[in-house]
This record gives C-alpha cells, structure tokens and sequence, in this order.
C-alpha cells in the first residue's frame, strides 16, 4: 500500500478492462453517430467504415435541435447566475455575521438537500399557476435555483469561513458597510468558491429531465435532454441521428469537464449530497 | 445600531424567500394535501384515507420493495469504489489518466447514458451480439424486456453512472492518510491486504459511513430519471420505484392526493436517512 512507484501488472490489467467498461459505451454512441444507417445495422461495433456528418446536419434539419440547445444554454446560465448571487448573500451572512437564530437557519437548510424533487412537483406546479408562470422559462428557473440553494449555500458558507475575519474587520475600520465588504473584499476571496460551485450547478441544471419536462410543455420552450428523449421517440429507426443527438449533449459537458476537471471534482465532492 | 441587526436578515431574504416557494411551501401543502381529497373540484378532509388507500395498493408494496432493493447496490457501490480508489492509490502507471476516466460517467446525463445503453442491451443489441460472438448464444436476452433481467440491468446501469463518484471520493481521502503509518507496517513486513485492511480501511471509516449514507438517499430519492429513461417502470412493474409511481399517479390520471400521501411517506424515509447524515455530519465538525 505504500505510494512507492512499481508496476503492478494484476491491477493495471484490472483497470485497463475498467476503462474499457467506461469507454465503450462512449464510443459506441460516438463512432455510430458517425455511420450511415445502413452501416449501422451491419457494423454495430466497429469503426464507421465511410465517415458522414449528415446525421448531425439532419439532427439540425428536420427537428428544433438549435432551439432545444438555446433552450438549455439559457436555463443553464440564468439558473446558475441567480443562485450564484444568493447563495453569496446568505453564505456570507452565515460566515462572517451574527445575528438570531442564525444556528437554527442553518441547520435548516442541509436537509432540503435532500427532498425528492417528484414528490415536491405537484404543489409546485399549483404555486406556479397560481404566480401566472405556466409554461415560462422563469418557472423553470426559480425551481433550479430553489432545488441548487441549500448545496451553494452550503458550500459558500463553509468557504467564506476559512476566509480570515481580520481582513473584513479591516475593512469595517475603514467605514465600510457590510455590504462594501462583501462587494470589496469577499467576492474577490470568493471567486474559486463561485466557479466550483457555479460549475456543479451548470452540468445539473444543462442534465435535468424532470423539471423542464413536467414545466416547460411548449414546444418552442423544451431543453435539450427532453428533447433527445423525446427524439428517441421520433427517430427510432435511425439510430445513428439519435447517436448524433446525443453526442451534441454531452459535448458541452465533456468540455466544462475537460478545462476545468479539478474544480468540478472538488465541488461534487464537497456538496455531494445530489446528483 | 438597529441598521445592524436588520442587515443579515437582509442577506439571506433572496435565499430564503427562494427556499420557501420552492421547497418549504410544497412540502407543507403536500402533507396538508395528503389528508384531503379533492372531489368535485373542492378539497375535503378525509383523515389516513389516502394514506390506507396506498398502503393496500399492491403497485406500492412492489415500488417500495425495489427501492430497498436498490439499497443493495450501496454495499456494491462501497466495495467498488474502495478496491478501486485503493489500487489507484498505489500509484500504478497512468493513475491519473484513469482517476480522469472513472469520474466521467458521473457527469454525463441520465438521459444520454439510459438512451445509449438502451440499445446496448436491446435484444438485437450490442451486449447480445457480442455474446454470440464469443459463443455464447444462450446468454443473450431482452435485458430491459425480460421481468427477471430488468431490475439487475437498470441497477447494472446506475452503477456503472455512479461508481466513479466514490472512487474519487476515498481517493481523496486516502492520498491524505499519514504515510508513516504505512512506512512502518512495511518495516513489520506487512502484506498489501493487511495494510488494506488495518489502515487504510479505518483511515477512511469516517468518510465511508458519509458515503453509504448519502448514497442511501440517492437510490431513494434521486433514482427517477433511470428508471424513467431505461424501462418506465416495466416490464409489469418490475423496476417501478417510489419516485415512479408518485409521478404516474400525479401524471397518469391517477389520484393526486394518494401521490400525496406516497411523497409523505417517501419523505419521511428520507428524513431518517438524514437525520443519520446530520449526526455524521456534526461528528465530522
């Protein structure tokens, strides 16, 4: 168990047929997004033997890929946005101000991690006819940041703690209000705890399903992973324009992974307490 | 002074005023809902009605006994992730390269993964052809179809989705284990499963038990968007969960208010498991 460094030929064999596992679903959407469908039917497995772009041209073509894509990219941004900026307020104020039942407050907030969002959806959906934003994006957004809250706040509160009082008592001698704190001080601090945070949020907003499907009915209004389900639907007989589909949802995600690994990692670990 | 004492309270307003539209409103109205019942348009009181009435719905029984099912998927978990983070740990070659790989599928969405191993397990599949291929014509099967098959695919699923999380999770964990303790187990000769087992086991006890935990809640609580994708709760109701039916009771004409009482119920299984993680949690302060 020592760290020393050794080949070790047992586990790397065990990890290269892990990684296998891993990949191979992978491929097989990506390589098939690639073949005909005729090609398809005969060569599940290999490589495409004629690379075609046609079946992502079609995804575009025939059916609202585009507006599905913007669909998402604006919930995802907007949603992340809001709770990124409430949850700075309130972890700040649990960090570094003292007020009543401050303790309670907090206490309150861990275990909304964790209600299922089924059993919530239906005195949701009542809440929102009543507010007159059936079928509207803000809906879907104030629910996103409602269900991301507790785990930011969590997770800015916690930061902002090993953040060192003196330098925002410093702050207060020089006249400056809390508020001026938080805005001169904090936020720059901060700045690694919002992007960690921030990055966790867009992979769950830019993955969610039930949500936007049970809110967002309009045609013109659907994301992304309600549309590639419903795609599945439509196009089951051509496997590869679903491939193609797929592929072009999880690019965006594989690349947030890629250029920013360490801090995504860091943030699932730290709120883990959803997907 | 009084500016002071109103500002916090300022702070966290945005936040809270979220929370309690979103969350804290649709809980108590799920539970006020749950005892009524809503006939011709206006809501009447009827006590555990709704309650009885899904406690003697067999579909309920079935759910519930697949949730619990699920729970066996946690020990799997545990064991994967731990034997797997414990090789990385030794620093084979590459061990970053597949560290990397392991945590993709955890980000990538339900929706892509349920879609993809669809037709990777679809009787004129992938899984199957390969099956063939390798002599084995007798194993092949409608995976997600066939009553017995369906459950163990959808859980096969889920944990080929998850299993990275906790090997990222104890890895984390291990690489900040005292290399002294190791240092001189090695000077008494210990093997690697000692090793294992005396140190790096309870080094990491703490952040296990917070594992289990929060992956109880999730085969409870976040396992709908599988089983919505991968089955829609078939084949006869084989891989139908609590969150499934709560959905197809609210969503498929069913009555709204028995969904109600499920969500309480389901809730209240939730609450357990985190009052636990809570405990763990302040153990951990």
């Amino acid at each position: 168990m020592g760290r020393k460094k050794k080949r070790n030929i047992a586990a790397e064999i065990s990890m290269i047929l892990l990684l296998l596992i891993i990949i191979f679903p992978l491929y097989f959407m990506a390589a098939n997004s690639l073949k005909t469908h005729e090609e398809y039917v005969v060569n599940m497995t290999g490589l495409p033997r004629e690379f075609t772009v046609q079946n992502y041209v079609e995804a575009f073509q025939g059916k609202p890929f585009g507006q599905w894509i913007w669909n998402s990219f604006f919930l995802t941004v907007a949603a992340t946005l809001v709770t990124a900026a409430a949850a700075l307020l309130c972890g700040y104020a649990f960090a570094k101000m003292e007020f009543k039942g401050k303790n309670f407050l907090f206490q309150c907030i861990i275990p909304l991690m964790s209600v299922p969002p089924v059993a919530m959806i239906i005195p949701q959906f009542r809440l929102i006819k009543v507010m007159g934003l059936v079928n509207t994006r803000a809906s879907v957004i104030l629910i996103y940041v409602g269900i991301m809250l507790p785990m930011t706040i969590y997770l800015m509160r916690n930061f902002m703690k090993t953040v060192p009082d003196s330098l925002i008592d410093a702050a207060r001698i020089d006249g400056c209000s809390s508020l001026k704190a938080l805005f001169k001080i904090m936020i720059p601090l901060c700045i690694p705890a919002v992007i960690t945070s921030s990055l966790v949020n867009i992979v769950w907003v830019w993955n969610e399903l039930l949500i936007s499907l049970v809110f967002l009915q309009k045609e013109s209004l659907r994301t992304l992973m309600v549309g590639i389900t419903l795609f599945k639907g439509r196009f089951t007989l051509n496997i590869p324009v679903i491939m193609a589909g797929l592929v072009i949802a999880t690019v965006p995600i594989v690349l947030v992974y890629i250029f920013a690994q360490k801090y995504l990692i860091e943030g699932m670990l730290a709120g883990s307490v959803k997907e | 002074m009084k500016k002071r004492k109103i500002c916090p309270y300022l702070f966290i307003a945005p936040a809270f005023m979220i929370l309690i539209v979103v969350i804290v409103y649709p809980i108590i109205n799920m539970i006020y809902q749950s005892f009524f019942s809503s006939i011709a348009g206006q809501d009447k009181f009827v006590g555990f009605r709704n309650y009885k009435l899904a406690l003697s719905d067999e579909l309920f029984w079935i759910a519930l006994k697949n949730n619990l099912k699920l729970f066996l998927c946690v020990p799997l978990l545990t064991a994967i992730s731990l034997v797997i983070a414990a090789i990385l740990y030794n620093k084979i070659w590459g061990w970053r390269i597949y560290r990397s790989f392991i945590f993709v599928p955890y980000i990538l969405a339900i929706p892509v993964v349920g879609i993809v191993f669809s037709y990777l397990l679809q009787y004129n599949g992938v899984i199957n052809m390969l099956l063939i291929r390798i002599g084995l014509p007798g194993l092949a099967s409608d995976w997600l179809g066939d009553p017995k098959l369906a459950f163990p695919s959808v859980a096969a699923v889920i944990i080929w989705k998850q299993f990275g999380f906790g090997v990222v999770l104890f890895l984390a964990r291990m690489m900040s284990i005292d290399q002294a303790l190791y240092e001189s187990a090695d000077v008494d000769g210990a093997t690697w499963m000692q090793k294992f087992v005396s140190i790096t086991i309870p080094q990491t006890k703490s952040i296990i038990e917070f594992y289990v935990i929060i992956t109880l809640i999730e085969m409870l609580s976040w396992v709908f968007n599988f089983v919505y994708v991968l089955t829609s709760g078939g084949p006869g109701n084989k891989t139908t969960v609590l969150e499934y039916l709560i959905y197809k009771k609210s969503f498929g004409g069913g009555d709204f208010n028995i969904a109600m009482a499920i969500s309480v119920m389901l809730l209240l299984m939730a609450g357990v498991l985190v009052v636990i993680h809570q405990s763990i949690l302040k153990k951990e302060d």
